[in-house]
């Protein structure tokens, strides 16, 4: 049997899942959102959307830090030995214009049903520039990826 | 592997994936029955062009915005409109498209023109019957062309009346899926249907018949003749005739109405030996099927062709009249044409001519019995045009959708609604109305002698106010009445006047140059949109404005009521009790009834709050302010600038408010309803059919609108 190694299940998981948990900050306690994201190859930008009235972007207006959880659990007990579950941790920023059009391609290239969603001038797109990712498999084994350290 | 499947190898087993009708004219084909060679496109490369372009989410995310059966005609037709964009504007999957155009080369593209049409599985079936439903296209010439109409025709699966039948009959529409035929085109002189058992007598068989192609019959663009013929000998028991004077035939690249020679005017399409074939051959098909069918036909050159074949259905369970008449909705172009020279030149000046024959009759001089016959006739004036209403005003709207499915097929817009700017042409009269009551309040604001005799409720004997107040009753109708009692214009000038002092009025916007849509377009395509957009622009206009109409005639009954109560609460005259009853009230019997919200959970441990409600976005858009929420009775007069209006429904008797507002919430849903287009005149954010907005939005709540998505974002004011 072989075993994927860790990275690679961080990468499966950023490919596979259209869905992840978005922890934000209101006032000091913590707010969660779920959102549909994609990320870039190299796993350092991860995408999502929002409009403005939202409580998430008003958080996010205030304090840009966030945490995304991406997992691939289906709510079973066989969760607790084989899911995994990759936290990532970084700052959003909204898209600026430049680079809109070509973030929103490829945004849409993974959800395409959200083509009006995401064109509507009341969405803003949000890149989360990842610091670290914390993946957790087999219940309690975690592992640390730092950014800088990943490249070469 | 091969997609296109030639009527010469559709096998019976192939139901699934063929439809009924696909097999029923293979199969009629292959025992020797004289139907054009055709080839089938199967269900799987439908599922195909729905996984691979991401409409199969899309298609699910819609029918789950709001219940299905909550939804109003408006609703369904906007449903409809976008499931339809998103199928025409989504890219076919390259490698499906290459096959797909080197088959239809090689087959079906060898023939001069093929009719491209639905044939979905399910559909057809002796149980039920889509007839006329879903989209078919005709002389579609050349490879690319058939594609495109492959996906026009796909997209009608999700046409509103398919949407209201499936609901009709339980069907899911999740589990709905479509095949194609692609069928030579036999360019007919004569055409129509034969029912091998008529509608309503089981003994006899029904012909109908025009000169040229079948689609103008089928769409009701023209009238038939209409033979009956007798089941057992085939013998003519009755002709029905018209006048023909135009067919419909190919012309350039589509087909085009052509007045008919003046010989064949005076010639009936059917005949003796025509009918005795499409006696015989019913007989046959019949026999063959195992049902009664309704067949259609055409004759190219003496020859008999059949163009398609259908169970005759037994008809849907009876619920009332409510589904045939939305379906009904659904106007050919010369037919709405016809709609509009009537609404136009009997229907609108019919109304002002009963408002203005109420108006003239002095009420105070009446005496009792003169005034109580007179509320009994104005009442039954009013429910004839409120009759007259639904069955003409409604269906003129008919011509805005017509004309937004041409555009977005033309123009392929991300946006399915882009096409409503062309349509604001002349102002509404409705904008009309508010833009002369805001000159009316400059006049005010700018003249602070005219304060005083307005404070006490009195429009000054002259002077250039009073010269606007007579111009503007005289063509609007009393501003009281048509508020329903609730506004008087003296209070309105001077609200207008404070409200507007720090702030300019609101600009209504302009609209699209037709230009640039118009040069989008080949020389022949133009001459069918100047005809569409004409229709459009008229009914966008009438949508509205026939309200105004509508509205003069019900200030004449409510100014009658008025005086008869006023005389009853003096207690010296029964005679109004009866001549005011709700039951003989024509408003009260049109009332819609409002569907209640769920009941939020409101015990001691928990409180529901609304945080973010979706409906349907119906004006572009996103602003925020203070809900003012319209419940009955509300008065108009505290509503304030910058405030959200939230309603069930915008009447004309709120339009007065919409320069105020910030934005518009309604409940009931859609792009066609009134407060909707009305918001579109001035550019503010309209989000519609929000169900129960009038109680989970309290009034001082903060809302956001955002006329873009159809959302909108509640923070609630703590009490």
């Amino acid at each position: 049997m072989t075993n994927p190694s860790s990275w690679d299940i961080v990468l499966d998981l950023l490919q596979a899942q259209p869905l992840g948990v978005l922890g934000t900050s209101r006032e000091g306690h913590a707010y969660t959102s779920l959102v549909a994201f994609v990320a870039s190859t190299d796993a350092r930008s991860l995408y999502f959307a929002t409009t403005r009235a939202t409580r998430k972007y008003h958080n996010l207006t205030a304090d840009e830090r966030v945490a995304l959880l991406i997992d691939n659990r289906s709510n079973r007990t066989q969760d607790f030995y084989g899911a995994a579950a990759v936290s990532a941790y970084g700052r959003a920023l909204e898209v600026d214009a430049t680079a809109h059009a070509e973030l929103q391609a490829l945004y849409l290239a993974r959800h395409p049903q959200l083509k009006s969603f995401v064109s509507a001038p009341s969405t803003a797109l949000f890149r989360i520039t990842v610091d670290n990712y914390q993946l957790v498999v087999r219940f309690q084994h975690v592992t640390e990826f730092r950014m800088t350290e990943c490249t070469t | 592997m091969h997609y296109l499947i030639p009527f010469s190898e559709a096998q019976q087993d192939g139901q699934d994936q063929l439809g009924g009708k696909a097999l029923v004219l293979a199969r009629l084909r292959q025992a020797g029955y004289p139907v054009p060679d055709g080839f089938c496109l199967p269900v799987t490369v439908y599922r195909a062009f729905l996984a691979h372009s991401g409409l199969a989410d899309f298609i699910a995310m819609e029918l789950q915005r709001k219940d299905f059966a909550e939804m109003r005609w408006e609703e369904i037709w906007d449903v409809s409109l976008r499931i339809r964009n998103h199928f025409l504007t989504a890219a076919w999957p390259p490698a499906l498209k290459k096959v797909l155009l080197e088959e239809l080369r090689q087959g079906p593209a060898q023939w001069d023109a093929v009719a491209v049409r639905s044939t979905a599985p399910g559909e057809d079936s002796a149980r039920q019957s889509f007839a006329g439903l879903h989209e078919s296209r005709i002389l579609v010439r050349g490879a690319e062309a058939m594609l495109e109409a492959v996906r026009v025709v796909w997209a009608s699966l999700w046409s509103d009346g398919a949407l209201l039948y499936r609901q009709e009959l339980g069907l899911d529409p999740a589990e709905s899926a479509m095949a194609v035929v692609v069928q030579q085109m036999v360019i007919g002189d004569v055409s129509g249907i034969l029912f091998t058992k008529a509608p309503h007598d089981a003994k006899r068989m029904m012909v109908e018949a025009v000169w040229g192609l079948n689609q103008a019959l089928v769409d009701g663009t023209l009238e038939p003749d209409r033979w009956q013929l007798d089941r057992a000998d085939g013998s003519v028991l009755e002709k029905h005739s018209v006048v023909h004077s135009s067919a419909l035939r190919p012309k350039d690249r589509g087909p085009e109405l052509v007045p008919l020679s003046p010989e064949q005017c005076r010639q009936s399409p059917l005949g003796p030996a025509l009918c005795a074939e499409l006696f015989r051959i019913g007989r046959q098909l019949e026999e063959t099927l195992a049902t009664s069918v309704d067949i259609e036909w055409t004759v190219l050159e003496q020859r008999l062709f059949i163009l398609q074949v259908r169970p005759i259905t037994t008809g849907l369970p009876a619920r009332g009249d409510e589904r045939s008449w939305l379906l009904g909705l659904h106007r050919s172009l010369p037919s709405l044409e016809r709609l509009r020279v009537d609404l136009e030149e009997n229907v609108l000046p019919g109304m002002t001519g009963d408002a203005a024959a109420m108006a003239a009759v002095e009420l105070a001089s009446l005496d009792d019995t003169a005034l109580a016959a007179e509320v009994v006739s104005r009442r039954a004036v009013l429910q004839k045009w409120l009759d007259t209403y639904r069955e003409k005003c409604i269906p003129m709207a008919h011509g805005i959708r017509l004309f937004g499915e041409f555009y977005n097929e033309v123009m392929r817009s991300d946006d399915p609604y882009a096409f409503m700017d062309l349509l604001r042409c002349d102002p509404l009269l409705a904008v009309e109305r508010n833009r002369q009551l805001l000159t009316m309040a400059s006049l005010v604001r700018s003249d602070p002698a005219l304060r005083t005799p307005l404070q006490r409720g009195q429009i000054p004997a002259e002077g250039a106010l009073r010269a606007m107040v007579d111009s503007f009753q005289e063509r609007f109708g009393d501003v009281q009445w048509i508020a329903a009692g609730a506004l008087d214009l003296p209070a309105w000038l001077l609200k207008l006047a404070d409200e507007f002092a720090s702030k300019s009025a609101p600009r209504e916007q302009p609209g699209m140059a037709e230009e640039l849509f118009l040069s989008h377009l080949s020389e022949q395509e133009r001459a069918l949109a100047v005809r569409l957009l004409t229709i459009a622009r008229a009914s966008y206009a009438l949508r509205d404005n026939d309200n105004i109409y509508l509205g003069k005639v019900r200030s004449g009954v409510l100014s009658a009521e008025q005086e008869a109560r006023r005389r009853l609460a003096r207690g010296d005259a029964e005679i109004f009790r009866a001549a005011l009853s709700a039951a003989s009230d024509p408003s009260a019997l049109f009332a819609e009834k409002k569907p209640a919200a769920a009941a939020p959970v409101d015990v001691a441990a928990v409180r529901q709050l609304a945080r973010q409600l979706v409906g349907q976005p119906a004006g572009p858009g996103v602003d925020s302010g203070k809900a003012r929420v319209l419940h009955d009775g509300f008065d108009l007069r505290d509503f304030r600038l910058g405030e959200v209006l939230v309603c069930d429904a915008i009447e004309p008797n709120m339009t007065f408010l919409v320069p105020l507002a910030a934005a518009i919430i309604e409940r009931r849903g859609g792009m066609l309803v009134h407060g909707a287009i009305i918001a579109r005149e001035y550019g503010i954010p309209c989000v519609t059919g929000i169900a129960g907005a009038t109680q989970l939005i309290h009034t001082g709540d903060v809302v956001t609108v955002d006329g873009y998505l159809g959302i909108v974002t509640i923070d609630h004011q703590e009490e």
